[in-house]
């Protein structure tokens, strides 16, 4: 229980306001015209975790203490909570504190109401005793973007003259993000609580690490989708040529694609980014994380797409180059306008998963340090303690393969059964024509 | 482009096509054993035959899709076997059309008849389109231009590729097996446009079961079996006198 350290810490400065004060009773003599003074206004976050740090967004307390001179007869006290400040008015404490310590505390009695960011405290009886007043408001979220914030206060003397307190001095509280309000917010939440008491959940699937490391692992989702995208097309073109060359009549240009293929098939794609990204240097050649993880997915998954063309061309009849050539076109040109938009056609949804594949094997780039997905869920675990983040990067893999997947298993069943076509209402009538010109 | 190796056709009556002593084998397999004829120009000829007796790679042959193992085809002239020969630039000459109709399934009727045109012949777009419409149109399917093949009918398939191959106005037109493939209600569509065909003056060779078609419409028919020529000759004596005891077995075989 930390109950014991805040004890202690409010005795401090209890002692250091009573310090204080005594100064400030030695250096400033009482005069009737300011009656009170500002002894110290301080601000603090309700959380044990880091006092000294005030941060927005984070329920916290202001401490309004000020001098009040004998005889002098305060019957109201007007505080202004800084602008953009929301406060609570339940949970206040009033005190003031006599004797030569000041360590004596008497309750004041008070009604209270609000007016804006007015707090009106209406003394039942006028403070006429010499000592300090301390007022806590214990229910404060300061702005979320920080910045200096000014305490006001106001008072009414018996004799209803009004006196401000001048000198109050400035709360500085540092701005948080967006998410770290969030996360801080859940922290207060009872159910975040009561999720995190279970070890399971905390460990795995904490809420307010996972608002916390959401925006730093999209860094990494942008990184590896950028991997990813680069990669990939410019596989493309590599694997058509790989896969025309394995097609070749040509032994040379057949074994050259073959040994490639099988080379990069037949080893892991870990180990070819390990002899890329530490053989390279060691031979002098220097290439960035970033361009030379692009370069090893796409040597990589050249290979797979073309084994996937090569067996998309294969598949298409030969009666298609037989027509195309019998009318004069030449290879070339039978490839480009014939083969090649029915075998892309064909082979969209096998090259889909191999997208699905390649972006999650980028994920093995963090082993050589680039900034991907896995790499800046690992730094935020490492920092946190939580797996979380890494349940975060899963999410981030999900939101890519499931649809992605989604797609590959309709175009599928669109390839395998007939071309849905609001024409296909006329197929019987195609069929009448044709017996009639049967007919003829 | 070779125009000046591309004579000009010859007159009627001329031949058009002269094949020598062809033979073709796959591997061990004697496909073609020497074959000799000669196709004039307007002719209709028909290549009649069982099953395996060479017709098809006969006319697979005239256009190169299969390389002869030896012999000669001189076609307008030019021999198109040798080396030197634009094999494309013969085959723009020299209409096919296939049993399976092998249309272009990825494109329209349309754009079946203009993707040559524009490729080979590079007819402008607005000219490729104009011409597959009038072909479209002489083979009956206007109306069904924008269809894509696996919407047509069989036949209607088989006629976008009559008028594919008649787009690049060839000079000849082979027809392998061109109804086989397709259901008895439809063959008779195609064989109209082909009986049209033939009167409007173009040089056929074609090889089919058809008899009818034979019969009517051929000029000369050719009898095959083992890869040569058994009997050929005008349709009435091939099929009323058969020289031949062969061909008067198939002939009984397949009209009987």
């Amino acid at each position: 229980m930390r109950t014991l350290p805040k004890r202690a810490a409010v005795a401090l400065s209890l002692a250091l306001a009573c310090l204080a004060s005594c100064c400030v009773w030695l250096a400033l003599p009482p005069q009737a015209a300011e009656a009170m003074q500002v002894v110290r206004c301080t601000g603090r976050p309700n959380s044990d975790d880091d006092p000294t740090a005030i941060q927005g967004a984070t329920q916290s307390r202001i401490t309004l203490e000020t001098t009040v001179d004998e005889g002098e007869g305060v019957d109201q006290l007007v505080v202004h909570v800084p602008d953009g400040t929301s406060f609570g008015t339940d949970d206040l404490n009033v005190t003031l504190l006599t004797g030569d310590d000041l360590m004596t505390r008497n309750e004041v009695a008070y009604d209270l109401s609000t007016d804006g960011q007015d707090i009106i405290f209406d003394f039942d009886a006028p403070l006429s005793q010499a000592g300090h007043l301390n007022i806590i408001i214990y229910d404060v979220y300061f702005p979320q973007e920080g910045g200096d914030m000014q305490v006001g206060a106001t008072y009414t003397l018996a004799d209803g003259s009004e006196h401000e307190i001048d000198g109050i001095p400035q709360i500085t509280v540092v701005g948080i993000t967006g998410p770290e309000a969030l996360s801080q917010w859940l922290e207060q939440q009872e159910w975040v609580q009561a999720w995190n008491s279970n070890t399971f959940l905390h460990l795995f699937l904490d809420p307010t690490v996972l608002v916390t490391s959401f925006p730093v692992v999209l860094n990494g989702f942008f990184m590896s989708v950028g991997v990813v995208a680069l990669a990939f097309p410019l596989g493309i073109p590599l694997a058509l040529v790989l896969a025309l060359m394995r097609l070749s009549k040509f032994f040379l240009w057949r074994g050259i694609a073959t040994t490639y293929v099988n080379l990069m098939r037949g080893t892991p794609l870990f180990l070819q980014i390990y002899v890329a990204f530490f053989g390279l240097p060691l031979a002098g050649i220097q290439i960035p994380n970033f361009p030379l993880g692009v370069i090893v997915l796409m040597l990589n998954s050249g290979a797979y797409m073309c084994e996937i063309f090569r067996a998309g061309i294969q598949s298409i009849n030969k009666g298609q180059t037989e027509a195309a050539r019998s009318l004069g076109m030449n290879g070339f040109q039978t490839m480009l306008f014939v083969i090649f938009p029915q075998m892309f056609r064909n082979v969209i949804p096998n090259l889909t998963n191999e997208f699905i594949t390649l972006y999650k094997d980028s994920s093995l780039l963090a082993a050589v340090g680039v900034m991907e997905l896995v790499m800046y869920a690992r730094t935020i675990v490492a920092s946190t303690g939580s797996i979380t983040p890494y349940i975060v990067a899963a999410l981030f893999y999900l939101v890519i393969t499931l649809p992605l997947s989604r797609i590959t298993r309709v175009l599928e069943d669109r390839l395998r059964g007939h071309r849905r076509s609001k024409r296909h209402a006329h197929a019987p009538e195609a069929a009448g024509a044709e017996k009639e010109v049967a007919a003829r | 482009m070779s125009k000046t190796t591309t004579p000009a056709p010859p007159s009627e009556g001329e031949p058009i096509i002269k094949v020598f002593d062809l033979h073709k084998s796959f591997g061990e397999t004697k496909v073609l054993n020497g074959i000799s004829l000669d196709i004039r120009k307007g002719e209709v000829v028909v290549v009649l035959g069982p099953s395996g007796s060479g017709k098809s790679t006969l006319l697979r042959c005239l256009n190169r899709l299969e390389q002869p193992t030896s012999g000669k085809i001189i076609f307008e002239g030019q021999d198109i076997c040798a080396a030197k020969t634009d094999v494309n630039d013969v085959r723009k000459r020299m209409g096919m059309v296939f049993q399976q109709f092998n249309l272009f399934p990825h494109l329209d009727a349309v754009h079946n008849v203009m993707l040559a045109q524009e490729k080979v012949l590079k007819r402008p777009r607005a000219e490729a389109r104009r011409i597959a419409l009038k072909e479209l149109e002489r083979v009956g399917l206007a109306e069904r231009s924008d269809y894509y093949p696996d919407e047509l009918s069989g036949g209607q398939q088989q006629r976008v590729a009559i008028a594919r191959a008649l787009s690049m106005e060839p000079h000849v037109m082979l027809f392998d097996e061109a109804t086989s493939a397709l259901d008895p209600e439809l063959v008779r569509g195609v064989l109209d446009v082909m009986r049209e065909l033939a009167q409007g003056g173009m040089t056929m060779v074609v090889v089919t079961h058809e008899m009818s078609f034979a019969r009517d419409v051929a000029d000369r028919v050719i009898f095959m079996e083992g890869g040569v020529v058994v009997e050929d000759g005008a349709p009435e004596q091939l099929f009323e006198h058969p020289k031949s005891e062969r061909t008067r077995a198939f002939i009984g075989q397949v009209t009987g």
